[in-house]
């Protein structure tokens, strides 16, 4: 119960305080730090406009910080949500170009199952290698970044690209689209929103009430009593991944879906290295990874309107790296203090 | 008589635990004097204090009637006090003078003079009849030698206390002969020894005084030739127990496990199980005693699925389940008490009813479909609580929290649920006290009579004497022979875990 | 009396300029690239200053960030500067929202011929800067190779290698002077790590001169032509390396891009192939200010002072007189459309050197 508590407080007081740090180099740099929050909270949550951006922001952000915290569960460390996202937007853009003929109700999902099923295939590389040679699912999940980023710069360049400007492939079909939950002059809040926090319930759901997720974190947990308690590791191993693979590529179908509405060879942004942060703010709960990513949306939202008053947008970078320390820093305090309960015990 | 050692009054006070309470502990100068108690009882925080690893709280120390305050273990050595823990702190690759030296070289010059170290630490071998090769590298030595050099260590650092954590944990038969021997001359050589075990038998061979301690507080000084084992035990748990397990003839009747020829490779590729046969009945507890590392670990690998056997059969209930999974295996009534429960036998960071399903996660009445059924789960788990007395009764605890017995009788409960045909047993009561091993071994013997097989792996001599119907000794991946415990003797027992055959003692 | 009157008439400026403003709103390149964005801010700022308005920039950290950044601008501002071609969609998604709102894009081609009249974009032939950079480099490749490196094969990227390319093969093709072109891409235009790799593998392959079209990562690419020029020659300081090029004949040089860039590395960049970005962006600004704001594409290039070469302020001494010469004929060929430069791949691919007979 207390533990609850302090899950819910540790994050919050990290914000403040990292804040009040904050604050004390917007003053070394001359300005003023009541204006800068002012701006901040106003480009955040100041407008319809301010909210349909943290919103269109924050949708990606909980979709990658699952993928990581999920796979941080089952005792993996998937830094690949950024290529695996990369992949999934790609797939999901090649099939959703073809499926004019199709009514939304059919092509919508079908658009979704595609994106996630390139995302969980191309994760699924990194957990085969892993349960076959054992080869560390970081160092593979890293080198697969680079292969989905320079495919990706290629693809729209030559096979997909399309027009003048942005580097860009044709629109996908109207019926593959989301419908946007509301439009703020040139701004369209996608529903996307709504699906990637449906995730996140069943990812709550899968972890803590099946016998997969059973499976899943005892394996995260201890992979000995796993597999002595008949669970097959390499199994999950390549599941686990799979699944992670999944959200990351489905976070990169929904911005196509709902944003971009075409495949751009930027478009991830490093939303998938977000997604460690995420999920530590988050502590890999899929509902606190919720928050945290709505966090994260309104931080780097309200951002762009501090630097209206003159404050730069490395100063919320600043704020953003003291909250993620600090959310960490406490991991590390607890964890020694808990070492030390044991070691008195004994 | 001088006193070594006065320890009064001491307190000491961890978060939530009063580890030592108002103790007093005196030891004559040139005794052996025990100091018993169950695990947790407070004799190693006791202990730590005398050696200045922790301060006491209250409470005063004096060495040889002389008040002290140690800073720290630099201090207790300085005043004569040595300790040979539990675990060695021997570095593999020196050799035992340079293990010796090691720690007090530099107070003799910069250059370090390996050649007078070693004829000291000859002398001081031969002198206390601790017979060891100066120029033998540790790596090379049997753990029985390696005590002795921790002894020879303390020595060489001018100790006329020793202290001895649980010195017996690690030694066949024989070596605890031989360390007793060197115990009793010591003693007669004026040295002070403090001994602390929770085998009785060995404490009252080997004490003077003993002191019993309980829950932080000292029950009981006695004298060796005033006292017996059933006192010292009453004061130990609080209440008379059992010594002898009860236990009635095996009703053998149908195999359940056979195991023939069978070959097994460690993760080093090595061949540690090296053609092994046995068989064990319905309602017969088989026991396997052995030096640990004997290939006792990955017999049990083997017949749990955990690892691939090279080459032989696996015959369970009539059915070839050679190489078969884990999940196979327990399905067809399989189960195991690991002999690392930290390791296998729990997901510490996971909750007791979440625990208790390991290995049946999947199957009814824990499931509904794909989802767990928290409810029944939680039902099944606080029955198995009150019925096995785990303590708290919390089944909502993690893992981790619980102490060590109560840990493992999460296990052993969980396994014994689960109504299996064969359950494998590997070091059921390491580390545990005299309650809980009472408890478990209680427990096998009931589950036992209603004819499951269980096949009993254990360091732990008294245990696999008592419990076993029959007993095979393994010495490097083979079996010395299959006895009848009732018609051996310990020394015989210690001769085939040193690589002696039955029929050739027998012969003899 | 002169001076009375511009007094008054920035008097007057200073008066009409009251709430004048002008924001603009950076790709994910951002400020101190060196190039592209710095070369449009000092532009905006430039007139701004002249005119006595408000001059502010908006740094974008994604793509996500150009539509709600350029939304907030156009709410603010009078002028707003969209820089970079990746920023084309957006500009043109928000400018249909704010009709009274002036844009100018920079680097930006109007998306299938869509104009609105509150738009103007300035475009440049960056083919005919990129020709300066192969005609010279062609002339001073001592090893005779030498190197492009791009950032993403986005187009503005591709016709400087298309002018690059065709002025190499110029000079080849009048001096009989055998020239190969080896061609890379970072892939981005950020990281100046990238583009020190690549330069110094195109040194490893034996180019000796390289032009860097890659935004913030060429940056990287200059330090690389640093360090290899300071082993050769034992010494940063420029007269030392013009010392050792007049004796030697041979060095490390990199080649800068959009604007004169060749003070980074005094001696090292040979020369820079100079887009006119401050110069639109100056111009975008004036004409919002004065009312004769036209939307549609603007091309510019050597003749409108869209594309040059820098004046080599540093390495001048170095290039022979004759190449120089030959350079300053070869523009006016270009200004009078009598050479043509390749912009597309085909155009490149088909480009043939015409019969050129220098005056001298």
């Amino acid at each position: 119960m207390n533990n609850r508590l302090w899950a819910f407080l540790v994050p919050i007081i990290s914000v403040i305080m990292a804040l009040l740090i904050s604050s004390v180099v917007i003053l070394l740099i001359g300005q003023d730090p009541i204006v800068a929050y002012a701006a901040l909270f106003k480009g955040a949550f100041g407008s319809k406009l301010a909210i349909a951006s943290v919103i269109i922001k924050t949708t990606p952000l909980i979709l990658t910080g699952l993928a990581v915290g999920f796979g941080f569960r089952a005792g993996l460390f998937n830094i690949g949500a950024e290529g695996q996202m990369v992949m999934g937007a790609m797939i999901a853009t090649a099939f959703a170009i073809n499926v004019a003929w199709m009514p939304a109700v059919l092509a919508i999902p079908l658009t979704m199952v595609v994106g996630m099923a390139a995302g969980a295939g191309y994760a699924a590389i990194a957990g085969v290698l892993k349960a076959k040679t054992g080869a560390h699912e970081v160092v593979t999940t890293i080198m697969l970044n680079w292969i989905a980023e320079y495919l990706s710069s290629y693809v729209v360049t030559v096979p997909m690209g399309v027009g003048f400007g942005t580097p860009k492939s044709p629109e996908i079909a109207n019926s593959a689209k989301l419908p946007p939950l509301m439009t703020v002059q040139a701004t369209e809040l996608t529903s996307g929103i709504i699906v990637a926090v449906i995730a996140a319930v069943v990812i709550y759901i899968v972890l803590e009430k099946t016998t997969k997720g059973y499976e899943l974190k005892g394996t995260g947990f201890n992979p000995y009593a796993a597999e002595y308690g008949g669970i097959k590791i390499s199994q999950n191993i390549v599941l686990a991944m799979a699944i992670s693979g999944a959200l990351s590529g489905l976070a990169g179908t929904l911005e196509v879906m709902g944003v971009h509405h075409r495949f751009l060879g930027t478009l991830s942004g490093g939303k998938g290295f977000d997604g460690i942060s995420i999920a530590l703010i988050g502590q890999n709960n899929p509902i606190g990874i919720i928050f945290a990513a709505l966090l994260m949306g309104s931080l780097r939202t309200g951002s762009n309107e501090m630097q209206f008053v003159g404050v730069p947008k490395h100063i919320i970078l600043i704020v953003q790296a003291i909250i993620i320390f600090l959310v960490a820093a406490d991991r590390i305090v607890r964890t020694i203090l808990i070492r030390k309960k044991r070691v008195k015990a004994s | 008589m001088e006193k070594a050692v006065e320890m009064i009054q001491i307190v000491k006070q961890f978060p939530g635990v009063l580890a030592n309470d108002h103790v007093d502990l005196i030891v004559l100068k040139g005794e052996i004097h025990s100091v018993v108690g169950e695990n947790g009882a407070g004799k190693t925080t006791l202990m730590n204090q005398l050696y200045g690893l922790l301060k006491p709280d209250s409470g005063e120390i004096r060495i040889f009637e002389q008040k002290v305050s140690f800073k720290g273990p630099r201090d207790a050595i300085a005043k004569g006090i040595g300790m040979v823990h539990q675990h060695f702190m021997l570095v593999n690759n020196l050799t035992v003078a340079e293990n010796v030296v090691l720690g007090s070289e530099t107070t003799r010059g910069i250059i370090f003079d390996l050649r007078e170290a070693q004829k000291r630490v000859d002398q001081l071998s031969r002198s206390y009849g601790l017979q060891v090769d100066p120029t033998a590298k540790i790596e090379d030595l049997p753990v029985g030698m390696q005590q002795r050099v921790e002894i020879i260590k303390t020595l060489y650092r001018g100790a006329e206390i020793l202290i001895l954590d649980e010195p017996t944990a690690v030694l066949t038969p024989q070596e605890t002969e031989e360390l007793f021997s060197v115990l009793k001359r010591l003693k007669e050589n004026g040295k002070t020894i403090i001994f602390i075990s929770h085998k009785l038998n060995e404490v009252m061979e080997i004490s003077d005084r003993i002191t019993v301690m309980r829950q932080g507080k000292v029950t009981g000084v006695l004298n060796k030739n005033e006292t017996d084992v059933r006192e010292i035990a009453r004061l130990m748990v609080g209440r008379e127990v059992v010594f002898t397990v009860q236990k009635p003839p095996a009703k053998s009747s149908d195999v359940v496990l056979r195991v023939e020829n069978l070959w097994v490779k460690d993760y080093r590729k090595l061949d540690m199980v090296k053609g092994i046969s046995f068989e064990i009945r319905k309602g017969e507890i088989y026991g396997i005693a052995g030096v640990a590392g004997n290939g006792q670990s990955e017999l049990v690998e083997a017949l749990t699925g955990l690892r691939k056997p090279e080459k032989g059969r696996v015959i369970l209930c009539g059915e070839d389940v050679t190489g078969k999974s884990v999940r196979e295996l327990r399905e067809k009534g399989m189960a195991h008490i690991p002999e690392d429960r930290h390791k296998y036998g729990l997901i510490l960071q996971y909750p007791a009813y979440y625990n208790m399903i390991l290995g049946r996660h999947y199957v009814q009445p824990f499931v509904k479909g794909d989802f767990l059924d928290h409810r029944k789960i939680q039902e099944f788990t606080k029955t198995i609580f009150s019925q096995f007395d785990v303590r708290p009764n919390n089944i909502k605890m993690l893992g981790m929290n619980f102490s060590g017995g109560n840990q493992q009788k999460l296990v052993v409960a969980r396994e014994m649920s689960a109504q299996p045909k064969l359950l494998v047993v590997s070091q059921p009561t390491r580390g545990l006290d005299v309650g809980a091993t009472e408890f478990i071994h209680k427990a096998l013997i009931q589950l036992r009579d209603t004819g499951v097989a269980i096949l009993l792996v254990s360091m732990e001599l008294d245990e696999i004497m008592s419990l076993s119907d029959r007993l095979a000794v393994m010495y490097s991946g083979q079996i010395m022979g299959e006895v009848d415990p009732k018609e051996v003797t310990v020394e015989e027992i210690g001769l085939m875990m040193a690589g002696h055959r039955f029929e050739d003692l027998r012969r003899v | 009396m002169r001076k009375a009157l511009v007094a008054i008439f920035l008097v007057m400026v200073v008066v009409f300029a009251m709430g004048f403003k002008v924001i603009m709103v950076t790709d994910i390149g951002g400020l101190g690239d060196k190039s592209f964005n710095d070369g449009t801010w000092e532009g905006a700022l430039i007139a701004a200053k002249e005119i006595g308005a408000e001059a502010q920039v908006i740094q974008s950290y994604e793509q996500a960030d150009y539509i709600p950044n350029l939304t907030k601008a156009a709410q603010q501002a009078d002028v707003v500067f969209a820089v970079g071609f990746m920023m084309t969609d957006a500009l043109f998604k928000v400018a249909k929202q704010f009709p009274n709102t002036y844009f100018v894009g920079i680097d930006i081609t109007p998306p299938e011929g869509q104009t609105l009249p509150n738009v103007v974009c300035y475009i440049f032939k960056e083919e005919q800067a990129g020709f300066y950079a192969g005609y010279i480099g062609a002339a001073m490749t001592a090893t005779g190779k030498i190197g492009f490196v791009g950032g993403i094969p986005i187009p503005p990227v591709e016709r400087f290698r298309y002018g690059f390319e065709a002025g190499a093969k110029i000079y080849s093709t009048l001096h009989k002077k055998k020239v190969e072109v080896l061609k890379g891409y970072t892939n981005d235009f950020e990281d100046p790590k990238k583009g020190k790799d690549l330069t110094l593998a195109q040194y490893a392959q034996g180019a000796d001169i390289v032009f860097l079209a890659a935004g913030a990562c060429g940056n990287g690419g200059i330090e690389a032509a640093k360090e290899k020029m300071v082993a050769l020659v034992g010494s940063d300081k420029l007269a030392d390396i013009i010392d050792y090029y007049m004796k030697n004949k041979k060095g490390y040089f990199a080649i800068g891009v959009d604007v004169d860039q060749d003070y980074m590395a005094p001696g090292v960049v040979l020369c820079s192939a100079t887009k006119g970005i401050s110069t639109a962006a100056y111009y975008g600004v004036k004409a919002a200010w004065e009312g004769t704001f036209e939307g549609g594409l603007q091309v510019l290039g050597i003749k409108e002072d869209g594309a040059g070469v820098s004046p080599m302020k540093y390495t001048k001494g170095m290039v022979p007189n004759s190449v120089i010469a030959e350079v300053a004929y070869l523009t006016k060929l270009v200004k009078d459309g009598k050479l043509v430069i390749p912009d597309t791949e085909d155009a490149l691919k088909a480009f043939q050197v015409p019969s050129i007979t220098f005056p001298f």
